[in-house]
């Protein structure tokens, strides 16, 4: 029976979950005790892609890892802790799913390695939970077959019960378990069902489990009692054991076996650098050959067949409830239209569209009652202070700055709900699956679909994600364009630009506007990859086979997304209050000092007198020239102090190189402060206009602000060709240096990422040069 | 408030703001630094 409560979340000792990097070239590691002698019991869960583990993980540790209803979303082991209940606490290790322990890919050899102990900076776990998919039993029990051998206590848990029992499979755990002699705990992961019974499972699992006798070929057998004395001989101290050995399931045999079916790993690698143990297994594979015997699909019909006996020992398959015939029936109509190659890619392109009007529709009267609270907090917060530094860098630096970024929170709000619905729906994992097909034209993967949709929240989880694919070229290729996906930094930016600009144009337009500017990132993205695998195809390289497990459709579970919009908006805000809060400091000082010399200030502010008195006509009262005067000189003075700041020279000294894109020195500082966070564009701006208007009491709205802002000569220095130049900017410019980082970090040096930075930012450039003159001489 | 006191204190945020910027950019993504804690999605990580 299921155990029917969740356990009581508990706070765990002060060791916390952390992530830690791999090294996937790591050496293996040198035999450890670290495993045996740790106080605390480790504990590894290992399972198919999308079988639930981190489901588990969560449920038994009580944190909140990233789940969703498509494969791959673990590309990194997690750790974090359990507490069992006799008040002992477990280490839980979340590995990334794996069909094999003969890893594909990357995140496939994380998992691998560690339950193989070949990682220097992670001991072997004492006890291995399986997680298998009650519903897909028969492939999740060939990892299981493989677990087997590692000679570690394994505890099954049998998760998606509720799924089987719909499609009318009745898995008997008991008979399970004692055909496989292994503790078989039914679970319902994301329900927490059964959780307690897996924790008392797990502290009572101590008893290494037997090997089955693989049903092999004889002369496969024989040939394994050949190769094993050569590796006890060839090898002396890894294997213990004499090579007389009735079950043949000693670790000697299972070496062997891996030898002749070509498996991989460090202990095997040195096995086969023996030129005896070379040489023998060349000689075996020989008689196998003549007798038309493939040692790896020997070994897979084997395990298959073994696993046929347990199948057909523990599931009862019962005819399906109509219902469920019926959700079935309507789960293939929608497949056949969702994953129709033109209808389906067309229903997407709705479905998206949708989702950057609906961010425009509620998100814009969201953004202005946002907008005008913290103006309005910000006036009365600080009416106390008099005019001086302090009240400037309050106002004009951080609330004004900081605003700028805070008011785009609906923005980043709404985008993740539709994701998150759309994800945990299961359209997402269909999506990929429709993309495949373009994917593979431009010389990408169906795999790359999940680390580039990733990216338009961040590009870094994206970046990381393409661990999952195995082809080094398609994951070089996706790396490469995973920043031109617009990420959620760019958001703000986008909205701020859209909504100055095109706000009368109606919500239609400006959430076409915002299409676009994600789909010109794709389009970006699609060339580049096309370019990048040119090489590959004229050489006659072919892209890998895509194979993806389209999950259940199924209703959003609103707890899941109302975390991930939560979670969202905790790291947006967490932002805007840490780095973008210290850098839009940094900005203000930059942007108000040193100042200019008074001779400076008092020139301009003379000149701007004259420039309100010559303008003033004869019915113009005396008191309203004075006021005009007042004002003018002012905000001249303050203009002064702007361009003789440390900002306003760095900006005047790039202004010749942006002027053609129809950009100023005011954009210019903006874009450099951008550099460390694409939002900081906003909070630069505003200070930079705050500033420059010294006569306002209250924070200037910036998009009135840049929307009026005139040169000297009374000519706008934006227009609306300006917003879509600047727009095409920040679509392709590679702005990002933290992506930089993780990019070096991924692909092993400092090549990639600089050929992303230069060429990145090159076609930027002439993207936004191309728009900008080419609109001006069309006339906008 | 004179503006002498005025300017020590900006000095102060502002030096202040520059050491934890520094102090965050320089601690490596690798020990879940700035790249891990600023983007919205780091638990895919």
């Amino acid at each position: 029976m299921l155990a029917p409560t969740l356990p009581t979340p508990q706070k765990p000792p002060p060791v916390p979950a952390k992530f830690k990097m791999p090294d996937l070239l790591a050496p293996p590691a040198a035999a450890t005790a670290a495993a045996s002698s740790s106080p605390i019991r480790r504990v590894a869960l290992a399972g198919n892609p999308n079988a639930g583990k981190t489901t588990v993980f969560n449920a038994l540790t009580g944190l909140r890892q990233k789940v969703a209803n498509y494969p791959g979303i673990t590309v990194e082991k997690k750790t974090g802790r359990a507490r069992l209940a006799d008040g002992t606490w477990l280490e839980v290790l979340d590995l990334p799913g794996t069909y094999s322990l003969e890893p594909q890919s990357p995140d496939e050899a994380i998992a691998a390695t560690i339950l193989r102990d070949q990682r220097e900076d992670t001991p072997a776990p004492d006890v291995v939970i399986a997680v298998v998919d009650a519903s897909n039993l028969a492939r999740n029990l060939f990892l299981v077959s493989q677990l087997l051998e590692l000679g570690l206590p394994i505890v099954v848990a049998l998760n998606m019960m509720d799924v089987a029992e719909r499609q009318g499979l009745t898995v008997d755990p008991v008979a399970l378990s004692e055909a496989l002699h292994l503790p078989v705990i039914p679970i319902i992961g994301h329900q927490g069902k059964g959780i307690d019974a897996l924790k008392t499972a797990i502290a009572t699992a101590s008893a290494v489990p037997p090997l089955p006798a693989w049903n092999l070929p004889e002369a496969l057998w024989e040939e394994l009692h050949r190769l094993t004395p050569i590796l006890l001989e060839h090898a002396p101290g890894a294997f213990p054991e004499t090579p007389v050995d009735p079950s043949r399931t000693a670790p000697v045999f299972i070496a062997a076996r891996r030898l002749l079916a070509a498996e991989t790993g460090p202990l095997l690698k040195k096995l086969h650098e023996n030129p005896h143990v070379s040489a023998a297994l060349a000689a075996s594979l020989e008689r196998l050959a003549a007798l038309k015997i493939d040692p790896m699909q020997a070994d897979i019909v084997a395990r298959y067949g073994w696993i046929d006996t347990l199948v057909t020992a523990a599931v009862v398959t019962t005819p399906v409830a109509p219902g469920a015939r019926a959700q079935k029936r309507w789960s293939e109509r929608l497949d056949a239209v969702l994953l129709h190659p033109i209808a389906g890619l067309a229903i997407f392109a709705v479905v998206m569209a949708g989702v950057f009007v609906t961010i425009f529709t509620i998100a814009g009267p969201l953004n202005d009652a946002f907008s005008d609270a913290i103006s309005w907090l910000g006036a009365v917060g600080f009416s106390g202070l008099d005019g001086g530094p302090l009240r400037s860098l309050l106002l004009d630096g951080i609330v004004a700055g900081v605003a700028s970024v805070v008011v785009f929170v609906p923005q980043i709000a709404l985008l993740f709900l539709c994701l998150g619905i759309l994800e945990d729906s299961g359209y997402l994992a269909r999506a990929a699956f429709l993309m495949d097909r373009l994917l593979a034209k431009v010389g990408l993967h169906g795999k790359s679909f999940i680390p580039l949709l990733s990216s338009f929240a961040c590009a870094i989880p994206g970046i990381m994600a393409t661990r999952t694919i195995d082809s080094r070229r398609e994951r070089l290729g996706t790396i490469l364009v995973a920043p031109f996906m617009s990420c959620s930094a760019r958001l703000p930016v986008y909205a701020l630009l859209i909504g100055a600009f095109f706000a009368s144009a109606g919500p239609l337009v400006q959430g076409g506007l915002l299409l676009g500017c994600y789909a010109l990132g794709i389009a970006a993205a699609a060339v580049v990859a096309w370019a990048f695998g040119l090489r590959a195809r004229r050489r006659g390289e072919r892209g890998s086979t895509f194979i993806l497990e389209l999950p259940t459709y199924k209703r959003p579970q609103a707890s899941l997304v109302a975390w991930q919009v939560w979670n969202g908006c905790k790291a947006f805000l967490t932002k805007a209050g840490t780095t973008i809060f210290c850098l839009t400091v940094l900005i203000w000082a930059a942007c108000t000092y040193p100042g200019a010399p008074d001779a400076a200030r008092t020139t301009a502010a003379d000149q701007a007198e004259q420039f309100v008195r010559t303008a003033a006509t004869a019915e113009t009262q005396p008191h309203e020239v004075d006021a005009a005067i007042a004002t003018a000189r002012t905000n001249a003075e303050a203009q002064t102090d702007l361009e003789h700041s440390i900002a306003g020279r760095l900006g005047h000294l790039i202004e010749p190189a942006i002027e053609p894109l129809g950009f100023d020195w005011k954009i210019g500082v903006g874009l450099v402060g951008a550099f460390a966070a694409r939002e900081v564009f906003n909070s630069t701006l505003a200070v930079i206009y705050n500033l420059g208007a010294r006569d306002a009491d209250d924070i200037t709205d910036l998009s009135t602000a840049i929307r009026t802002d005139r040169r000297a000569d009374g000519t706008l220095i934006w227009r609306p060709l300006t917003a879509v130049s600047l727009l095409v900017w920040f679509v392709l410019a590679m702005q990002c240096i933290s992506t930089t980082a993780v990019v070096r970090r991924e692909t092993g040096g400092w090549t990639w990422p600089m050929i992303q930075l230069v060429g990145m930012n090159i076609m930027a450039y002439i993207a936004s040069l191309i728009v900008f003159q080419g609109g001006r001489w069309l006339g906008y | 408030m004179p503006d002498w006191i005025q300017h020590a204190i900006v000095a102060v945020i502002v030096l202040t703001c520059l050491i934890l910027l520094i102090r965050r950019f320089r601690r490596s993504p690798r020990h879940g630094g700035k790249a891990c804690d600023s983007c919205p999605s780091r638990d895919r990580h």
